[in-house]
């Protein structure tokens, strides 16, 4: 099998690197790339000339480094495991940080996770404006667990524990003219020069710049705001606040010290359910991608939308308002796949739903107001409706999802039995895992991982509870459902 | 003159006919998912993660091939999430897994 980089040389000693993993449609910096490197910087050590500069490029346009690859993480069963396997891919990430010979992160595509710190850990950083060319640290916002290549003490020491914060804790995407702004970049470069293949002259120009060696703006700023986790859910405020701790210290002591905190950090954290759970999410979420728009090696039916046939399709709330875009056909022919391909490329989340009937979010969210109802009627105050979805960790607040939540009204306690708001909770779970069993009976979802991702985008269903079908599975709510295998009447895929 | 009883004879798993064809599946839903690993990789002694390269977001795709393969969702993430060695995890293995539907 080829190997993740491939080495071009240049005429003034220098090196590029080009990475480009094998058999997948987006790069990783897993074991075997971190070894390759390994090598290499073994073999510049004992070289009477070593490369007077390197340069990391990737081949594939959309990708430079999206991760390391979640698979071994979302198996660490105890601590002790979790340093010993990642300890590899971390002395090299140490080594190639402490590398005596100048090296630059030439990014073009996602620049996520991972790939975000080991561009950190390269001297200078330049970035190539396009739709792909984002910035973005994962580990928290999707997965739950404190990084672990440098993540908590590389970045803040070079944009600030403020900046750092915003990437971490807040959920922060980046395009390069923010990435520029906030000294995480040293330039940005034009699609003309990444073409040429002319890097010297840049790579020069770059590393003897004074300026590229002053502190970034803002990289003063030591303290996270509080509101990162005083404003969170009580499932993950700990965790947050443990993340914001470690970016405040990671000015404090030696590089070394502030290492050892982020792994035993890193290890305690990935090794609990919570993300655990959220690593699942991840792999329902690819299954959704895969399943809805092909794979690689799998191409998917040609399915066309005819006049007046309407499929709708969710985009990502964020913190905006639920919206469902209802995509209509203007002519015969128009292709479903590419026009969710083109949608999914923009970095939208699309949940096509198929029928003539009401689409499967408006039937969920009539779920909700009917169970809204139910409790509200039962003398159960709005505001602590509200209260209770946000506390069991909905991203989503739950007057987002029926804004005619009443505002005022304060809960009257009727005699004979009580709804307790403890209860509002699983009964929802149980009536939207119900809608969600006969949306794929009658085909308007065409795949359980598409009712995950549904509500885990629309609802903001906790990550720390994996995803609504699985959590439901797990905890024996449904004896209906089943990971493996739906009831039989259920379709399964397109 | 008495004969002793023969020991029952021991049947290897994979030519019990069910495991047998799930791992054949198990092989045709890898190496739609692994085009660019060579043929002779794909044995059913072959690690999926050492051997065949399998990551995670191969993972997805594979847990696709499969439900094409076995006709019901397959959650790949949740078979290497159970094992204590993951690393391990042979093409047998995950035959066995879809055939005891553990």
């Amino acid at each position: 099998m080829a190997l993740p980089f491939s080495a071009q040389a240049h005429r003034n000693n220098g090196v590029t690197l080009w990475l480009d993993t094998p058999g997948a449609t987006v790069n990783v910096l897993n074991a075997e790339a971190a070894g390759q490197l390994d090598r290499w910087m073994d073999a510049w050590e004992r070289a009477r000339t070593p490369p007077r500069w390197v340069v990391i490029r990737s081949r594939k346009p959309d990708s430079f480094i999206n991760g390391a690859g979640l698979l071994m993480a979302s198996t660490f069963k105890t601590v002790q495991k979790a340093k010993t396997l990642t300890a590899p891919v971390r002395a090299t990430y140490d080594r190639w940080a402490q590398l005596k010979i100048p090296t630059l992160a030439w990014i073009e595509g996602n620049c996520f996770g991972c790939g975000l710190e080991f561009a950190v850990a390269c001297g200078y950083r330049v970035a190539r404006p396009s739709a792909q060319t984002l910035f973005r640290m994962t580990e928290l916002s999707d997965y739950r667990f404190i990084p672990l290549f440098g993540g908590t003490y590389r970045l803040p020491r070079l944009i600030g524990a403020e900046a750092a914060a915003a990437l971490l804790l807040g959920g922060e995407i980046w395009d390069t003219e923010q990435a520029l702004s906030r000294g995480l970049i040293h330039q940005r470069v034009s699609g003309e020069l990444s073409d040429s293949g002319d890097v010297e002259a840049l790579v020069e120009q770059l590393i003897h710049q004074e300026e590229n060696r002053r502190p970034a703006p803002g990289s003063r700023r030591r303290r996270v705001p509080s509101r990162y986790w005083t404003q969170s859910p009580p499932t993950r405020r700990q965790l947050y606040q443990l993340c914001a701790t470690l970016l405040e210290r990671g000015w404090q002591g030696s590089l070394l010290q502030a290492s050892r905190r982020e792994m035993t950090a890193f290890a305690t954290s990935v090794t609990r359910p919570a993300a655990q759970n959220a690593m699942r999410y991840f792999f329902v979420r690819h299954m959704a991608r895969a399943r809805m728009l092909g794979t690689s090696q799998r191409r998917q039916g040609k399915h066309v939308l005819r006049v007046g046939q309407q499929i709708q399709i969710l985009f990502p709330l964020g913190k905006q308002p639920p919206t469902v875009c209802e995509v209509r056909a203007r002519q015969d022919g128009t292709s479903l796949i590419e026009t969710l391909r083109t949608l999914d490329y923009q970095g939208y989340t699309v949940v096509p739903s198929f029928g003539k009937g009401p689409a499967a979010s408006q039937r969920l969210l009539g779920r909700i107001e009917s169970v809204c109802r139910t409790f509200l009627k039962a003398g159960f105050a709005p505001a602590s409706l509200a209260s209770e979805f946000w506390k069991q960790g909905f991203e989503t607040p739950l007057r987002m999802l029926w804004p005619a939540l009443p505002s005022e009204g304060r809960g009257r306690r009727r005699r004979g039995r009580n709804a307790r708001p403890t209860e509002f909770i699983p009964v929802l779970l149980k009536h939207l895992v119900d809608e969600c069993l006969s949306l794929l009976r009658d085909g308007t979802l065409a795949h359980p991982s598409h009712a995950d991702v549904l509500a885990s985008t629309m609802l903001g269903f906790p990550l720390e509870r994996s995803s609504l079908l699985l959590d439901a599975e797990a905890s024996g709510a449904s004896a209906h459902i089943s990971v493996r295998g739906l009831p039989k009447s259920a379709g399964v895929g397109q | 003159m008495k004969r002793k009883a023969k020991a029952p004879k021991r049947v290897k798993t994979s030519q019990v006919p069910a495991q047998k064809a799930a791992e054949e599946k198990v092989i045709h839903a890898l190496r739609r998912t692994l085009a660019h690993v060579p043929a002779r990789a794909f044995t059913r002694k072959a690690s999926l993660v050492k051997d065949l390269g399998v990551d995670s977001l191969k993972v997805a795709e594979l847990s696709i091939a499969l439900e094409d393969a076995f006709g019901h969702p397959v959650f790949m993430g949740e078979i290497f999430a159970q094992t204590d060695e993951p690393s391990s995890l042979t093409v047998a293995d995950i035959a066995k897994f879809l055939v005891d539907g553990r």
